[in-house]
């Protein structure tokens, strides 16, 4: 499912992107796995398998496009409540259709994040205005306490009057 | 800069290289004078500790500074709390804010935010791609 900038997009702010993020549940075999097959497809490698990386990174060269693909996404946790909350888009010209992280799983992401920066507080502050009244805002706060990102996100709430 | 900022970045530099005090003040930016000082109070609160290198065989025995593991802990209780800390100031909030409406306006008006991302983002392709171009034929 996309998560970043493309995500962003379904429920905040209008940003231009280099890469797409895209979070994958899988484990390392797995991820191993789909790392060779992307390489016979010609996809790039930026490195080789690493069980520590909580994501890696590939090019597609005939698009020129990066795509990062995370196997541990910050803050998030891979359960049935969270992929009950995707929902589909079609970003690339209703081409076909794909899933994004939901809402409040965007702006724990963000917030968890350990390079936290100030476009990821941007990205939060526009979802959490765009989505007032209409997030869970039970489970983001559930989700945020875990993550350990909930004084980030009430502090964020209270300077946006967002809350 | 907080005087609890620029410690932690004292730390931070002494903890991954030797420095000599002359070099160390002149990696930190702000005032010397004021450098001096937090590095006299490190130094006295045992959380950084002045060395002597005894490696050279030529030449005065180098002195440099050294994070002691006090100093260590320090920067980690430092970064846990810096963490805690927002990144964005009131401007950067506002601007967020300002966006959020604007991407309002786009889907009141019944504009696809996907199909303004992608022109968006085609054209900052554009952009990018025509300076590389005018940059090369210089």
């Amino acid at each position: 499912m996309l998560i970043g900038g493309f995500a962003l997009t379904a429920y905040g702010q209008l940003r231009t992107t280099q890469d797409v993020d895209i979070a994958i549940a899988a484990n390392y075999e797995k991820s191993v796995e789909l790392q060779v097959r992307l390489q016979k497809s010609g996809y790039q490698l930026a490195s080789p398998p690493n069980p520590k990386a909580p994501f890696f990174f590939v090019t597609d060269l005939k698009e020129m496009l990066e795509v990062e693909i995370w196997t541990r996404p910050d803050g998030v946790v891979f359960d049935t409540e969270l992929l009950r909350r995707r929902i589909k888009v079609r970003p690339f010209n209703d081409s076909f259709e794909m899933f994004a992280i939901g809402p409040e799983d965007f702006v724990v992401n963000k917030l968890a994040r350990s390079d936290r920066g100030v476009q990821d507080e941007q990205d939060t502050v526009s979802v959490l205005a765009l989505q007032k009244g209409k997030l869970d805002y039970a489970y983001l706060r559930k989700r945020a306490n875990k993550a350990g990102v909930i004084e980030l996100l009430e502090t964020l709430m209270q300077k946006s009057h967002t809350n | 800069m907080l005087q609890t900022d620029l410690a932690a970045t004292i730390l931070s530099y002494c903890s991954e290289t030797n420095l000599s005090v002359s070099e160390l003040t002149r990696k930190v930016s702000g005032s010397h004078d004021k450098t001096m000082a937090l590095i006299k109070e490190l130094e006295e609160r045992s959380l950084l500790l002045p060395e002597v290198s005894r490696k050279q065989s030529v030449g005065r025995p180098r002195q440099y500074l050294r994070t002691t593991p006090i100093g260590r802990q320090f920067l980690t209780e430092y970064k846990r709390l810096h963490d805690l800390s927002l990144r964005s100031n009131d401007n950067d909030i506002r601007k967020a804010l300002h966006q959020a409406e604007l991407a309002q306006r786009l889907v009141e008006r019944g504009i696809s935010p996907y199909a303004r991302f992608q022109e968006i983002n085609e054209l900052a392709r554009n952009i990018a791609s025509t300076a590389k171009v005018k940059r090369n034929t210089r």
